[in-house]
């Protein structure tokens, strides 16, 4: 088993137990920023120092890092964070909402995705490592957790983006490498989705829209 | 086939075009123009396609019988609500309430819905008909918050986040039948071009597979509104701009269920034929069909009510598909959407005359507003399934389908939500029809645009029902052929 | 008989110059030039050449606290491994034993302060017990995750196998058990962010409010008690991170290296950290029993080093 991806992986479900327990918007966001750029240097610690001579995957590989680098990293916790600071909201992600609840529930999930992933998927194939898996499942609970629980929206947006840094840990697992233009459709499409959403954010908490945007996250929340 | 580019290239060109356009009317009537062009190119390469599937761009690109048939209905519906989009936002063109920068956000976002709408159909690439679906949740998202007041933002909101989230899952379960297939194939087959993996289905192994599919089924299920992941449909579906309801009730909910429909013969094939995916789809359809009638007695906005008229028809439609009857569950796919199509027009345009949504403050319709009152109730009585209309026919095969293959529980259960739905459907339609007309309500003539607008699909829906022409027939075949034949 | 007398002669020197080291580690970061090392010391000296004064609401349990405190440390840094990977006093299974003493001591801490019959002492007693039964469990978790390489509840087995299974970086494990040991040691030991061992506002102190009414040498006994809790914790952590050795001169230049390095670490976290609120300690405890778990797992998941 490979070592750096290892540790990349460990942070990885660091990082999600410390969205779940932090009551911090600023500091969700930044975690999330956080976790894209270890997304971003996974497939350089999974493929090692073979990124560099592997003749034409070098150009995919280095297009795939600097994408992810520029859009989960940089692009997509900027908007949130300036979408966080226009609309006014409330700093603290759910005040009445327990974040030692949300803590444990976060471990339980993590829990559950070490047994799913040791009962339901194929074992990993020799030299990947067997984290992978764990971790993308993990990822991919507590964004889920945290965007059906979740009480602002701005809380569901980074709940839907550890979601979807959870499917793509689990992608970079099963797969190793997709086609680029697919990757970064579905990284372009992400963004995209994120910033409608930061846009949505701020627009409903202005002024003449207060309520709608306390509203929004009812009948979504509550049917689910 | 350059045609095949074409058909996806025209309307991203149109994109720019409409969002660098001088005034609202020069947007709109570019809108018709391209739906047009379009349906054009789409009526060029579509017979072909029947016959045997058209490739572009080496394999990424692909048009077979299903997509084709699905691309006739996307670019029927896509062609008259672009028509009926002149119509209704003409008024707001010419008073300035749809100025020229929501026109050029309305072009641009009908444009780039239409191009993504497109690629789900054309992509042989199993990823990105992933990127594609996600786009079309993207463009449509932006039409639906059009007006920018706090209802229609907040029904995006629901609408986008509900949907990411699901279509999420579906790129896990993408991801997952990807990897699984890339353990397979060999250097010559891709485990992304949905062609490959057909062939190398066999060889897979049937239970990664299962769990690939029910992320796919629950993903795209969310976007094609099968309950219970239907939450976001009545409030996106209610709140848009009519022309964009038409076609979001019309055709995107088809496109949804176009992907889960094409992951279904994948499974078969690994799984060896043993019905299981198909099987899967029953239960979701008759929770459908079973909230849309708990729903619909008790909606009175017009346009919620017919959002949850398509979540009982999607569930038929996934019933159909469960139940065996793959070739009625795409002539239901038909019906459904012209019928709504017009049904939506129809309240579009009651709306705009009588300045209410809302059931009960509505009556008279059969003396105050002659042709769009005889239109809903036509499109109505078609959505609820009544003879003589095509809506009945496909309904029919289905439960024919289904009592052939053994399954009368589920046939029974999806009579009787048929049956309740019909009451509960027509009850608020009848109720304005011929109730006296309110104080107040004013008599409205139709304009000569609505005529064709209304009458002409209706009149379809009629004609399918009582007679099938040999080319629709032939296409219906042919596209259930490649869900594994007509079982 | 040589390693006994290293063994002795560590526990006996470094505890009480350790916890000079952080005072001194922290007047450094503030600007100040801080007390002598040895001040720990000078302390207790001073506090043995004094009387005691016991209240008259008080029992023999108020007696026996501090001397079952000092007892009980004295014995786990003891059993700890501590210039060598196994200690000369070790037994099969002593890693039950030293989270037991460590627990023995918690308890006539508390019994000795619920004593007093103060409310205070009271106060500072259910605080420490609430906070104690949140730690606890990541220590065992943590202590699990450290005995899963050698399949042995022995110090000495476990430690002699991490440095052979290739040391912490190999093992993510091993590198999550550390953290929540760190956080153990940080809430066992009332350091910040858990405890401020320098407060004087009996509101916010839980182990300091604990041990108001001793004087003399029972206070004594209960600041060497407390060394000795650091110094033994903290030799675990040092096992777990740097590769020490059987035998041989560098093993207690590590050691002693690996502890300052404990104690400096400490100095810079009480420098630069603000104790945290008391409603949030029972989440950082929470979290380092999470990380312990996943600890737990990822060791299970990548297979046994």
């Amino acid at each position: 088993m490979s070592l750096d991806a290892d540790l990349l992986l460990l942070l990885v479900i660091g990082i999600d137990l410390f969205i779940g327990s932090t009551g911090r918007l600023g500091a969700r966001i930044r975690a999330c920023a956080l976790q894209g750029l270890v997304l971003a240097a996974l497939p350089l610690a999974i493929q090692g120092t073979g990124v560099l001579t592997g003749g034409e995957r070098v150009l995919h590989t280095v297009l795939a890092v600097l994408a992810t680098f520029l859009l989960k990293a940089v692009a997509i916790p900027y908007f949130l964070l300036r979408a966080m600071r226009q609309s006014g909201v409330a700093r603290e992600a759910e005040p009445e909402h327990s974040l030692h609840l949300s803590l444990l529930l976060c471990a339980v999930l993590v829990g559950l995705s070490f047994w799913i992933g040791a009962v339901m998927l194929p074992p990993p194939e020799a030299g990947s490592s067997p984290l992978g898996v764990p971790a993308g499942l993990a990822t991919l609970l507590v964004g889920l957790y945290l965007t059906v629980g979740g009480r602002t929206e701005l809380t569901q947006v980074i709940g839907y983006l550890v979601l979807e840094n959870g499917v793509f840990v689990i992608g970079q697992r099963v797969l190793g490498e997709f086609p680029l233009v697919v990757e970064l459709g579905v990284l372009l499409d992400v963004l995209v989705a994120v910033m409608l959403m930061a846009v949505l954010v701020a627009f409903g908490h202005r002024p003449e829209g207060g309520s709608a945007g306390d509203g929004a996250a009812t009948p979504a929340g509550g049917a689910r | 086939m350059t045609l095949l580019w074409a058909l996806l290239l025209v309307p991203v060109a149109c994109i720019p075009i409409a969002a660098l356009l001088p005034s609202a009317q020069a947007v709109l009537a570019l809108c018709v123009a391209g739906a047009v062009a379009v349906a054009g190119i789409a009526a060029a390469l579509i017979p072909s396609a029947l016959e045997s599937p058209v490739f572009a761009g080496g394999q990424q690109l692909m048009l077979d019988a299903l997509s084709a048939y699905n691309l006739g209905i996307v670019v029927f519906v896509f062609g008259f609500s672009s028509v009926y989009a002149l119509r209704y936002f003409g008024h707001g063109a010419r008073d300035g309430t749809f100025g020229r920068s929501k026109a050029r956000r309305f072009g641009a976002a009908w444009f780039g819905f239409l191009a993504s709408m497109i690629l789900v159909l054309v992509s042989n690439n199993v990823g990105m008909l992933w990127v594609a679906m996600e786009t079309t949740t993207l463009a449509s998202a932006l039409l639906v918050c059009l007006d920018f007041d706090p209802p229609s933002v907040r029904a995006s909101w629901t609408y986008l986040m509900i949907c990411s989230v699901g279509i999420a899952l579906a790129l896990l379960g993408t991801f997952l039948l990807c990897g699984e297939a890339r353990t397979v194939t060999n250097g010559a087959e891709s485990p992304f071009l949905w062609t490959d993996l057909m062939r190398v289905a066999s060889r897979m192994r049937p239970g990664a597979v299962k769990l690939a599919f029910l992320f796919l089924l629950v993903g795209y299920g969310t976007k094609a509104g099968l309950a219970p992941m239907h939450t976001w449909l009545p409030d996106a579906h209610g709140q848009a701009p009519t022309p964009v309801s038409a076609v979001l009730s019309g055709v995107l909910l088809n496109c949804a269920l176009y992907s889960i429909s094409r992951f279904l013969p994948v499974v078969e094939g690994s799984t060896g034929g043993d019905g299981w995916a198909f099987r899967l789809l029953v239960p979701f359809g008759l929770v459908s069909i079973g909230v849309a009638a708990a729903f619909i007695a008790h909606e009175h906005d017009l346009k919620r009510l017919l959002a949850y008229c398509s979540v009982e028809h999607i569930g038929i439609i996934a019933l159909g598909l469960g139940l065996g009857g793959t070739t009625a569950a795409l002539f239901h796919t038909l019906n459904h959407s012209v019928s709504k199509m017009v049904a939506f027009f129809c309240v579009g345009n009651l709306a705009h005359d009588h300045g209410t949504r809302d059931s009960r403050a509505i009556g008279g319709l059969l003396k105050t507003s002659r042709l769009a009152g005889v239109g809903l109730l036509v499109a109505v009585l078609a959505l609820a399934g009544t003879p003589p209309s095509s809506t009945f026919m496909s309904e029919l095969w289905i439960a024919r389908d289904g009592i052939a293959g053994g399954h009368l529980a589920a046939v029974v259960a999806f009579l009787l939500g048929a049956a309740v739905i019909f009451v509960v459907l027509l009850r608020p339609i009848l109720g304005m029809a011929w109730a006296p007309a309110k104080e107040g309500q004013p008599t409205v003539r139709a304009r000569a645009v609505d005529w064709p607008l209304i009458v002409l699909p209706l009149a379809l829906m009629v004609a399918l029902g009582l007679w099938m022409p040999v080319f629709l027939s032939d296409a219906l075949t042919r596209a259930a052929a490649v869900l594994g034949g007509v079982r | 008989m040589f390693d006994v007398a290293v063994h002795i002669t560590l526990l006996v020197l470094m505890p009480l110059p350790m916890l000079g080291l952080i005072n001194r580690v922290k007047s450094i970061a503030a600007g100040r030039k801080g007390p002598p090392l040895l001040q720990p010391l000078y302390d207790v000296v001073k506090l043995l050449q004094k009387g005691a004064v016991y209240s008259r609401t008080t029992t023999w349990i108020f007696v026996a606290g501090p001397i079952v405190t000092l007892a009980s440390a004295i014995l786990a840094a003891l059993i700890v491994p501590l210039a060598s990977t196994t200690s000369p006093f070790g037994f099969p299974a002593d890693v039950f034993v030293f989270a037991y003493l460590l627990g023995v001591g918690r308890f006539f801490t508390m019994a000795a302060a619920l004593d007093t019959g103060s409310a205070f002492e009271g106060m500072g007693a259910s605080r420490e017990a609430a906070f104690a039964a949140l730690a606890e469990p990541a220590l065992f978790l943590a202590l699990m995750i450290v005995c899963v390489p050698a399949d042995s509840a022995c110090f000495g087995d476990a430690f002699s196998a991490i440095p052979a299974a290739g040391g912490l970086l190999r093992h993510p494990g091993l590198l999550l058990a550390a953290l929540a040991l760190g956080v153990v040691l940080l809430a066992e030991t009332s350091r910040i962010p858990v405890d401020d061992p320098n407060t004087h506002l009996e509101l916010t102190m839980i182990h300091e409010v604990m041990v108001l009414d001793h004087s003399g040498p029972d206070f004594a006994f209960i600041q060497i008690g407390y060394a000795l809790k650091f110094f033994a914790l903290g030799a675990v952590l040092v096992h777990l991170v740097l590769p020490i050795p059987a035998t041989g001169w560098m093993a207690p230049v590590l050691f002693v290296a690996g502890q300052a390095g404990v104690a400096i670490t400490v100095g810079i976290i009480e420098s630069v950290m603000a104790r945290l609120r008391l409603s949030r300690v029972p989440q950082f405890l929470i979290g380092a029993c999470v990380v312990a778990a996943v600890g737990v797992l990822v060791l299970f998941t990548g297979g046994r080093p």
